[in-house]
């Protein structure tokens, strides 16, 4: 849709990720250029593409544009090692889509892996629920008081089986 | 740019934690009139539609280097989104105060950069509680994980993930979760085997991260630290919570007028 594009463009212009210098905008970000290639039903297209990773987006680029040409959200998807140098994600909504990443070395190919699972923000979350939780334990202290943070429902500790806490106070 | 929809509809959608929804009023800023949407704030997206569970997504704003700031010029109870000099501001209101406070408060610790910094902080606060605490703790009875050996699901909570494998132990029990085994490298080794197997890259759902020391941070700034970030955003929270003293007074002065077109 048109007004998606429009408003995800304005993140772009704000986190403005350069190839040869990243802002200290805490932004973590990581380049490569890609063979990319979209598996859907048997077709294969391969296309060369520079990769960025900012966030939990992956933004793809023509190698000689600035402007990328999409963006995939790094939640919900499954990454995998598929050999040496290629790595694959795909998304749990299109099990016939995967997307598959081709690298210049296994280092390389590695390392994206590694990032982009720890780019979700839900991983993120999960790791700070845990931390929390065993800091706890650990030392009877609960490490978000001194943030003043500890009642945010965004980092409430679940037993991962059910859904956090909603809320719905302005319905 | 395409911004892949179905995969942002998916996510939206899905069992992960919901931070916050409810109906909003946007600003559109074409003919100065707000416009009601139901919004859904997960992560650090804030998705909105004009009804909850609707197939079409009108709209989702990355919620990424913008500060969140009370706006009370043309509207009660009204909240924007700002980008920054030459980019969009985003401008809601809600319908009463108390509304309005909490999303405030929930937008504000919304970023990625936000969480990312909370986990390195906490991360390193585990290890030091760990270190304390010292290795007398017995947890010899959980063996490290090996990549190799499991199939992990790479998805937010969900009934499937209490099916992975883990050796002895059980996911069915205690609000509190279970000490970590020994973190091993995600990162594949040179080891053949990883390859070979095709084996999906995920984190256990009751591990940590790798260790701190292993996190990939090009161009992070090693000096920069959740404190610091925190006492910022103190900064933000108390200036707008003066702010709001203030409106607060010139509130009661205010005449009764609905503020808000809803034609």
């Amino acid at each position: 849709g048109g007004v998606i594009n429009f408003l995800f463009h304005d993140f772009w212009a704000a986190a403005n990720v350069s190839q040869q210098k990243v802002h200290a905008t805490r932004l973590h970000c990581a380049v490569c250029v890609v063979k990319f290639s979209f598996h859907f039903r048997c077709r294969t297209v391969v296309k060369k593409r520079l990769v960025k990773l900012v966030v939990n987006f992956l933004f793809y680029f023509r190698t000689d544009e600035e402007e990328p040409i999409g963006a995939l959200l790094l939640e919900q998807c499954r990454v995998e090692r598929e050999d040496s140098q290629t790595f694959s994600i795909a998304f749990l909504d299109e099990a016939e889509r995967k997307y598959l990443f081709e690298c210049d070395s296994e280092e390389q190919c590695g390392e994206w892996v590694d990032s982009i699972i720890k780019a979700s923000y839900e991983f993120m979350r999960k790791n700070l629920i845990f931390y929390r939780t065993e800091i706890h334990r650990l030392t009877g202290k609960d490490p978000l008081e001194q943030y003043g943070i500890s009642d945010e429902t965004r980092f409430q500790v679940s037993n991962g089986l059910q859904l956090m806490p909603r809320d719905t106070s302005s319905l | 740019m395409k911004l892949h929809e179905k995969i942002l509809t998916h996510y939206l959608s899905c069992t992960s934690p919901v931070d916050k929804e409810g109906y909003l009023y946007k600003k559109k800023e074409r003919n100065a009139t707000y416009q009601r949407r139901w919004c859904v704030l997960k992560a650090n997206l804030l998705f909105y539609q004009e009804r909850p569970g609707d197939r079409h997504l009108l709209g989702v704003i990355v919620l990424e280097r913008c500060a969140v700031r009370r706006a009370e010029s043309d509207a009660q109870f009204a909240f924007s989104l700002v980008f920054g000099p030459g980019l969009k501001t985003y401008r809601f209101a809600a319908v009463d105060r108390q509304t309005q406070e909490s999303w405030v408060k929930a937008l504000l610790s919304a970023s990625h950069c936000y969480l990312s910094l909370l986990v390195r902080d906490l991360g390193r606060q585990y290890e030091e509680a760990k270190q304390q605490k010292g290795s007398g703790e017995s947890r010899s009875s959980i063996s490290p994980l090996k990549p190799s050996t499991y199939s992990f699901l790479f998805t937010a909570q969900g009934p499937t993930t209490a099916a992975v494998v883990r050796e002895g132990r059980s996911n069915s029990d205690s609000t509190v979760l279970q000490a970590p085994p020994k973190p091993t490298k995600v990162v594949a080794k040179k080891s053949p085997k990883l390859w070979h197997r095709r084996n999906a890259y995920v984190t256990p759902l009751n591990g940590p991260a790798p260790l701190y020391g292993e996190w990939p941070l090009v161009g992070f700034d090693p000096l920069e630290d959740f404190r610091k970030l925190h006492d910022y955003y103190g900064q933000e929270v108390k200036k707008a919570r003066e702010e709001w003293l203030r409106s607060r007074q010139t509130e009661e002065e205010r005449s009764d007028e609905d503020l808000i077109d809803l034609g």
